[in-house]
């Protein structure tokens, strides 16, 4: 190793300050990960339990129309992802639970209560929240003083008289203060990925935590190289640690709060009763399988009566409701595909306002990288709702269908078997996605995360050899 | 009384420090140091005195090439300081009034690594050694420099210069804040590195007394210009205090 990279490194460890902010972080973010993760563990247990409960409760429901049942309804419940402990990216945001019903399309519901404002100012922390709010910290008591500090103190004329290069010093001085956020960090991110691979061993879990690691270390080094650099270009330390921590408060806790406004504002969400009365219009503009008047329901009838030869829905030897509750929910899976899907590149839209605003505040390009990796993102809740809405679809056609074969028009007394309830398809959460899928939904982050270290490195490295020339006069 | 410069002690041998027109102008048309000519040769001491803000740290700042000039040259062992710095600041050690040392490290593992960064790697026991030349005992040395006095630091200082086994060493201010028995160990221990090493030394400093004690010459400085320069042997110490006040009351007047 470079003599200078070394010095640098061990000369910043033994201090008192750096170690002292290291301890307090490592404390609490392995406090952070151990919460996360036995939060998760817990919400997996709960949630096997309400998906437990809720087949029971399926198929407990006695004999009943099948229509009837459509309407009593099931419900599917997220699952919950191995990395969502340490990294819950979107988890809170989105809800735990789906109620799955005939006609009806509902989103993701019941945000844990510790999420809830009521509990804290600022909810559950989450291990990487609170590396991208801390480590930053961390980088400038390593950074602030590796030029301005060392200059005041005389120790920069010390080493120019030694001949050394400019670059060489510049660069010993940069991979210096890197190693020793590495040593600072380390053992604290290894240790959490640890335990969360620990919690749910899997080549991809393994994966995609190290991914993480990765660029948490990233950020880490941005931010250290970030520190180096106005260290290099102020006077004093004192200056310097005042700029830095400015800069921090700038982009880690102003930003994210302007690009989400930002974002909000200019990719508005629909209200919550203006979405529902144009899904309620769009609705009313198509078939109703429960309105025997409607008059492509009247078309339909005629298409049945004709295939079947008969001259009346009574002559059927299925029942024509069914076939027309089918033909309702197939228009209204298409009128709430239509709103959903809005509503879902809405927030495509707002994430893009986020990404580029991540090129300014880094710990935006931090959360997107990790929450893809630990698939809490948006493209796993888009994913997940539409999954539950296409196992909604499947679900409600089986149920029609029992309704078809198993009754004549307008015999709505029928009750279906209780051995019905069990051969109508169950929720299967989608596979975690492939570690290729799941790399190119975090390469937005992780590019700008990559371009922040390049950078900052680049510009810590040219004002540390400028602040090593020579100074002349006139 | 204006010294002969051209022949210094050692006269015939090529000064291995050499000003020659040294000047440094900021803007604004101050000029720190002004045509400053200035030649040391191996084994000589020259004392730089001068009141504060004479030139005396920017004239060394100018030989160890950390300030450019803005005309005149600087040379150290023959080589050009502004052309070639690397070279000239290979023969040449440096002590700052106030020696910058890590305090994360021990005074032997400050040494152990500017004489590494040097390319004058040292090993242990001879680190050892060296401290102990300059009066810095092994168990000192094995302290952090955070709990050194400034003695102790000096030290450090001169024994970091001295592993660098370079033909010039420039010291700026030394004995500032040393108590006199501090002050006079120092002084012995570079007359003897001196006489032993046969170096070339420029030393500012405020202290008439010592300067003349430890030094073979004798400059003043005023307005970055040298305006006296004399041997400081056989010279009483009243008489050299007295051309300092002199020197330095026509610069107040």
């Amino acid at each position: 190793m470079n003599p200078i990279t070394r010095h640098e490194f061990v000369n910043l460890y033994r201090s008192r300050t750096v170690r002292s902010v290291a301890s307090v972080m490592t404390v609490v973010v392995m406090i952070a990960a151990l919460a996360g993760l036995v939060t998760q563990q817990h919400q997996v247990q709960e949630r096997v339990a309400a998906s437990e409960y809720a087949r029971e409760r399926w198929l407990g429901q006695g004999a009943k129309n099948p229509h009837g049942a459509a309407h009593f309804g099931t419900y599917v419940f997220a699952p919950v992802r191995a990395l969502s402990g340490l990294a819950p990216g979107l988890d809170e945001a989105f809800g735990t639970v789906v109620r799955v019903e005939a006609h009806v399309r509902t989103p993701l519901s019941g945000r844990p209560m510790a999420s809830r404002p009521s509990v804290g100012p600022f909810g559950w922390p989450s291990a990487v929240s609170l590396c991208e709010l801390l480590l930053p910290l961390l980088a400038i008591a390593l950074g602030h003083g590796t030029f301005a500090s060392h200059d005041g103190a005389g120790l920069l004329d010390s080493v120019r008289t030694a001949c050394v290069s400019r670059v060489r010093l510049a660069a010993g001085k940069l991979f210096g203060a890197q190693l020793a956020m590495l040593a600072c960090v380390g053992p604290m991110l290894l240790g959490a990925a640890g335990l969360a691979v620990a919690v749910e061993p899997s080549t991809t879990n393994l994966v995609c935590i190290l991914g993480i690691v990765l660029g948490i270390t990233a950020y880490a080094w941005a931010w250290t190289a970030v520190s180096v650099a106005i260290s290099a270009a102020t006077e004093r330390a004192s200056t310097s640690l005042v700029l830095a921590s400015g800069l921090w408060a700038t982009t880690c806790l102003l930003a994210p709060q302007f690009a989400a406004a930002h974002a909000a504002a200019e990719h508005p969400m629909r209200d919550d009763m203006s979405f529902q009365r144009a899904v309620r219009d769009d609705l009313d503009a198509g078939m109703d399988g429960h309105d025997s008047q409607d008059a492509r329901l009247a078309v339909l009838r005629e298409q049945v009566l004709a295939e079947y030869g008969v001259a009346r829905v009574e002559d059927l030897p299925i029942n024509f409701d069914g076939l027309a509750m089918q033909a309702g929910e197939v228009h209204a899976a298409e009128v709430y595909a239509h709103h959903f899907d809005a509503q879902w590149d809405v927030l495509a839209a707002q994430e893009r306002v986020m990404d580029r605003a991540s090129v300014l505040a880094p710990g935006l390009a931090l959360q997107r990288w990790a929450g893809a990796l630990a698939q809490t993102d948006l493209a796993h809740h888009r994913r997940l709702a539409e999954s539950v809405e296409a196992f909604r679809l499947e679900w409600v056609a089986a149920l029609n269908d029992a309704l078809v074969r198993g009754s004549r028009t307008g015999d709505w007394e029928y009750r279906a078997d209780v051995e019905l309830w069990a051969t109508v398809p169950s929720f299967v959460a989608p596979k975690p996605a492939e570690i290729g899928s799941l790399m190119a939904q975090a390469g937005a982050g992780g590019v700008v995360l990559l371009g922040w270290s390049i950078v900052a490195g680049a510009l810590a490295l040219g004002l540390g050899v400028r602040r090593l020339s020579i100074r002349g006069g006139r | 009384m204006t010294g002969d410069r051209a022949s210094p002690q050692g006269v015939g041998e090529a000064p291995v420090l050499h000003a020659m027109g040294l000047t440094l102008e900021y803007p604004g048309g101050k000029r720190a140091v002004d045509g400053l000519e200035l030649a040391i040769p191996a084994g000589m001491v020259f004392g730089l005195l001068g009141a504060n803000g004479a030139g005396k740290t920017t004239t060394i700042k100018l030989l160890l090439g950390l300030l450019a000039p803005t005309s005149g040259r600087a040379l150290v062992a023959g080589k050009d300081v502004a052309r070639s710095p690397a070279e000239a600041r290979r023969q040449c050690a440096y002590v700052p009034e106030l020696v910058a040392l890590y305090e994360n490290f021990s005074g032997l593992e400050n040494l152990r690594y500017f004489a590494a960064l040097a390319d004058q790697p040292i090993s242990q026991d001879a680190a050892i050694e060296q401290l102990r030349g300059v009066g810095l005992g092994p168990d000192v040395a094995r302290q952090r420099t955070r709990h050194y006095s400034k003695g102790m630091r000096q030290k450090v200082g001169l024994a970091i210069a001295l592993a660098r086994n370079t033909r010039a060493l420039l010291l700026d201010e030394p004995l500032s804040g040393l108590d006199p028995k501090a002050a006079h160990d120092f002084c012995d221990t570079l007359s003897a590195v001196v006489e032993r090493c046969r170096m070339a030394v420029l030393m500012a400093t405020h202290d008439i007394f010592r300067a003349r004690s430890t030094c073979t010459r004798v400059g003043i400085m005023r307005a970055g210009r040298l305006i006296e320069e004399v041997p400081a042997a056989g010279l009483a110490a009243e008489e050299l205090e007295s051309l300092y006040l002199r020197t330095v009351g026509e610069a107040s007047a």
